[in-house]
């Protein structure tokens, strides 16, 4: 048997952001566990939103509506951003059963609304709450169509007593149906997706104030659940934003006086 | 049992990416693992389908049940699930293969998703007169920004000079913009993917 390295330019830039991604990440993540140093924060406006459409929602005991997205998990593409979106969930379910607000969920994939079923009764058990939770407010929608998906999301704004609305996960500009919907029922909401598609429509119809922009959805367990792992994963994100921005300048001038020529193939494919 | 239940799943992820970042990042060992890996998945959600129609049919025949005001519309869902799934069973034991089945995709479904995604024009700009009306800076920003790449692109004598500083707009700061926004979007794609695969976010199976 042959065995051999598939090392091309593409390899070599993803190991080498694999392996630095996992050293600031164990490193963040035994600061914050040993000595407690936790990353400060900047505020983000649109989960302090967030938390308040959680309150209302327990307060006027309407439904707090949550959709992780347009994509699924079994859609590659959009993956990692329903990932991000069902942590998303766990941090929305938990204030949700903590604070006595109905949650409900809709899906448009089988994985996802599989996966939400599970996260959002881990945190109902989680919080001594396990006979509040019907499994029929999380809802499967559509297999992976989008557009069925947003006119089942818009079916469900208009039939169901909703206080406030959370879309976070993979949209694109099919998010307007959905976002323009709720406005026109005064349904408070918060937006996000990293789909420069999707970006400009959920400001238009969310406004700024309510629109998590491109890796904020990633960021946005970390602000919600405080969890040392989530805070070190957000810590290492910014390490490797800050080696990738270096490594950017020192390529332009390495091509730029001749030293690497090629160097820009170890970025752009 | 119950640590069973918890480190079952994790072992598997953990395996699983293992092997398939070993075939990524090598040749002759497990070549095409990943591939085969894709199509497993592609398998286990064809039959956990058959969930998601359970909990479809669940929802509305309870609304139904019930007496709920859009209960037509819920009839409407159920009946036209059981047309297309009929469609397709009948279609291929009758040698019509998928006909059936694309005959209502093509002149169903299609003109009525059309008909949908059409309707995004007039929210745009609905949109886009509210925002105008909220009146902060980035919000004018964006509209005055989006009308000017907008109109530069109509093909009307008025508009020509509008060409250049849309084409402008697309190549410098649109473009240097979205590379920024792909960069930290692919980042926070890893730190997910990575913190799914170590089994730190794990709060499916608690």
């Amino acid at each position: 048997m042959n065995v051999s390295l598939a090392l091309g330019p593409s390899t070599v830039f993803a190991l080498i952001v694999l392996i630095a991604f996992l050293i600031f990440f164990f490193g963040a993540w035994s600061r914050i566990e040993q000595q407690g140093h936790r990353p400060v924060l900047r505020a983000l406006r649109p989960l302090v939103r967030l938390k308040s459409l959680i309150g209302q929602s327990a307060e006027t005991g309407k439904g707090l509506y949550y959709s992780p997205g347009s994509g699924g998990l079994n859609d590659q593409p959009g993956a990692a951003e329903t990932l991000s979106s069902l942590t998303t969930l766990s941090a929305v379910s938990r204030g949700a059963a903590r604070s006595g607000a109905s949650l409900q969920v809709s899906a448009n994939d089988t994985l996802s609304y599989l996966a939400a079923q599970d996260v959002v009764q881990a945190e109902y058990a989680g919080a001594g709450r396990l006979d509040d939770f019907d499994p029929h407010n999380v809802r499967f929608v559509t297999q992976q169509d989008r557009l069925a998906y947003i006119a089942g999301v818009e079916s469900s704004l208009d039939e169901e007593a909703i206080s406030g609305s959370v879309m976070l996960g993979r949209f694109d500009s099919e998010y307007l149906l959905a976002g323009e919907r709720a406005n026109q029922l005064d349904i408070p909401q918060v937006a996000g997706s990293s789909r420069v598609e999707a970006m400009p429509l959920m400001l238009a119809s969310a406004g700024p104030e309510s629109t998590l922009l491109g890796e904020e959805i990633y960021a946005a367990p970390a602000y919600l659940s405080r969890r040392p792992a989530l805070l070190a994963s957000v810590g290492a994100q910014d390490a490797l934003r800050m080696l990738i921005i270096l490594a950017i300048i020192l390529g332009v001038i390495a091509a730029s006086t001749g030293l690497l020529p090629n160097i820009g193939d170890y970025f752009l494919r | 049992m119950q640590r069973v239940k918890i480190y079952l799943p994790l072992i598997v992820v953990f395996v699983t990416a293992l092997l398939v970042l070993v075939d990524f990042f090598t040749t002759g060992l497990v070549d095409n693992i990943g591939h085969v890996l894709a199509l497993w998945v592609s398998l286990i959600a064809g039959f956990l389908l058959l969930l998601g129609l359970a909990n479809i049919s669940t929802v509305h025949f309870q609304r139904i049940r019930q007496g709920h005001p859009k209960r037509l519309y819920s009839l409407a869902l159920l009946v036209s699930m059981v047309v297309v799934i009929l469609a397709g069973v009948i279609g291929r034991v009758a040698g019509y293969q998928d006909g059936v089945s694309n005959w209502i995709f093509q002149y169903i479904y299609q003109p009525l998703a059309t008909t949908l995604f059409s309707l995004l024009a007039f929210l745009l700009i609905n949109a886009a007169l509210r925002t105008l009306r909220i009146g902060t800076i980035e919000s004018t920003l964006l509209v005055i920004g989006a009308l000017i790449v907008l109109l530069g692109q109509v093909a009307f004598a008025p508009f020509n000079g509008l060409h250049s500083i849309s084409q402008w707009f697309q190549d410098y700061p649109v473009l240097g913009i979205i590379r920024g926004i792909l960069i930290g979007t692919a980042l926070g794609a890893i730190a997910t993917s990575l913190r799914y695969l170590l089994g730190v976010d794990n709060n499916y199976m608690r």
